[in-house]
């Protein structure tokens, strides 16, 4: 029944062409171009952890920020929730259908960039793999508990498209997406450590140019984890 | 056999009170029509016997059971279609009905529902291509998914066209020969009255009357009228002298006689001994409107 559900969640998701080109699409775009750009076999600057890094996180991003926060508010909106908890199935199976079928598109995009990076453009694979496992895993989680407590409390599709983006934009701005944290100002980076699409990327980073991810972003994201997960538990309105 | 049972049923929201005292009983098989205008608590009524709200006074009991503390068992019994309830607009038809098939114990076979409701052609048209009564006809299908003993319908037609809603009608016809019980929800004085065996009217949290349709309209005391155009003068105290008629009016070349009891017969018994024709005839009854105007002192259409 629950795997029915995320089947069809997932049918779901690829018939949205344009969910599907932000999430896989567009990772794969900035991997290669940026990767025929710089031509990263022979660049041995710490850069050349970003832009597969960033792909990734970008995608993360829609994924967790824009995507699961609307499509859950508009089920909420639509009634398809409430329809539910008048059948024998309750109501948080659709959400954790969804999640399940977000968590195999972010694994699926992930493995897309490394594998199609590596081979194709010649990135090298995350060289510290069981930090790179930890910090994706970590981070894919903490960002879908943000865009829960987002479905959560926002009283429309349309008011958590709004709100999913402000948070979206916050995040890649100051976690070090749109710019690498290299060329950022200290403070930006200090705040980025700190927010979840921040902590995942830096931690992905360094995991790919070999050393294990710090402690704080672990933590970081752990934390984020565990309280947004109570408060989207604790928040969740069926109607 | 009562297959649900509301008792003084009361429920507010925060400063308002939403069900006031609500009693009803339905027996298993009938069609049993909750009638009122908007906000007079009927979705509240039928939400709390699905289980999806908790009275705040009284009692439900639906197959003997509690809608809140037996719900896992009463949720393969009750097949619900929502006021206002929508799917994903891409998810097809066919998908839908299999999906929701799953959730179920002893799901109905989902391709024969899918024919039964003539749904066949447009398995796989996504939900939001959907015309209003194809999705009402979807939903349908949906709450006879689980093989219910009871189906609540809210506002089943409320949106469609006059054709669409007539044939939805029909569909709710069959829904009881499958030996379903129906709890049908409407703000619709024709719709009632077509479909149901029973009606509850609710006014402001409240039953104001349960009856049949026709026990409902008979309550009402109002008058008939007979209009006439007769073929040769005739003089009023014929009329007015019968015991049914109470009386006579010229409009035009028309008589206008009111009455009570057998009025056309009386007053027909009298044309025909004068050997008077009576053309254009016509008789003007009380019916549903004119019997809930009696039990809430309102029309119907105005309180929306």
């Amino acid at each position: 029944m629950i795997i029915r559900m995320a089947f069809t969640e997932f049918k779901l998701y690829l018939r949205e062409p344009a969910s599907v080109a932000a999430t896989l699409g567009l990772p794969l775009l900035i991997v290669v171009s940026f990767g025929l750009l710089i031509n990263p076999g022979t660049d041995t600057s710490s850069l050349v952890t970003y832009f597969p890094g960033m792909a990734i996180a970008f995608s993360l991003a829609i994924l967790s920020l824009n995507l699961l926060p609307t499509i859950l508010a508009n089920y909420r909106e639509k009634g398809i929730l409430r329809r539910l908890s008048t059948t024998p199935v309750p109501p948080a199976s659709l959400l954790l259908a969804q999640v399940a079928v977000s968590f195999a598109v972010a694994l699926a995009m992930t493995l897309i960039v490394v594998v199609v990076g590596h081979f194709v453009i010649g990135f090298t694979v995350p060289a510290q793999l069981g930090g790179f496992l930890l910090a994706f895993v970590l981070g894919t989680l903490s960002l879908f508990t943000v865009g829960l407590v987002i479905a959560a409390i926002a009283p429309s599709g349309r008011a958590a498209t709004g709100i999913g983006m402000l948070v979206f934009f916050l995040n890649m701005f100051a976690g070090g997406v749109f710019t690498p944290r290299e060329t950022l100002p200290d403070f930006l980076n200090r705040i980025g450590d700190f927010l979840p699409l921040g902590a995942t990327l830096t931690a992905m980073r360094d995991a790919w140019s070999g050393s294990f991810p710090q402690p704080l972003h672990l933590l970081v994201m752990a934390t984020i984890t565990v309280v947004f997960g109570l408060a989207a538990a604790g928040l969740f309105r069926w109607e | 056999m009562a297959i649900i049972e509301v008792t003084n049923l009361h429920k507010r929201y925060r400063d308002h009170v939403a069900v006031h005292d609500v009693s009803l009983t339905v027996q298993r098989g009938e069609i049993f029509g909750i009638l009122g205008p908007n906000g007079a608590g009927k979705t509240t009524t039928v939400e709390c016997v699905e289980g999806l709200r908790a009275p705040d006074g009284g009692t439900v009991r639906v197959l003997g059971k509690d809608p809140r503390a037996d719900r896992t068992h009463l949720r393969t019994k009750i097949g619900v279609q929502l006021q206002e309830s929508q799917l994903p607009d891409r998810l097809r038809v066919g998908e839908a009905l299999q999906l929701y098939s799953t959730f179920y114990p002893d799901p109905a076979d989902w391709r024969r529902l899918l024919s039964d409701w003539g749904l066949e052609a447009k398995r796989d048209t996504p939900f939001g291509k959907l015309s209003g009564g194809q999705k009402q006809r979807l939903f349908i299908a949906l709450a006879l998914i689980g093989n219910p003993e009871i189906a609540v319908l809210d506002e089943l037609t409320t949106g469609l066209d006059p054709q669409a809603r007539r044939d939805t009608w029909q569909l709710v016809e069959e829904i009881r020969e499958r030996g379903v019980t129906v709890l049908l929800v409407t703000h619709f004085m024709a719709e009632a009255e077509r479909l149901c065996d029973r009606i509850a009217v609710i006014d402001a949290g409240r039953v104001v009357a349960v009856d049949t349709p026709s026990g409902l309209v008979s309550r009402v005391d109002a008058e008939q009228t007979v209009r006439f155009r007769p073929s040769a003068p005739l003089a009023e105290h014929l009329l007015t002298d019968l015991p049914e008629v109470s009386s006579v009016r010229r409009v035009g070349g028309q008589l206008v006689v009111s009455g009570t009891g057998n009025l056309l017969h009386a007053v027909t018994s009298v044309l025909a001994r004068h050997q008077v024709v009576a053309a254009d005839l016509r008789v003007e009854q009380a019916d549903l409107d004119d019997a809930f105007v009696a039990l809430t002192g309102r029309k119907l259409e105005e309180s929306k």
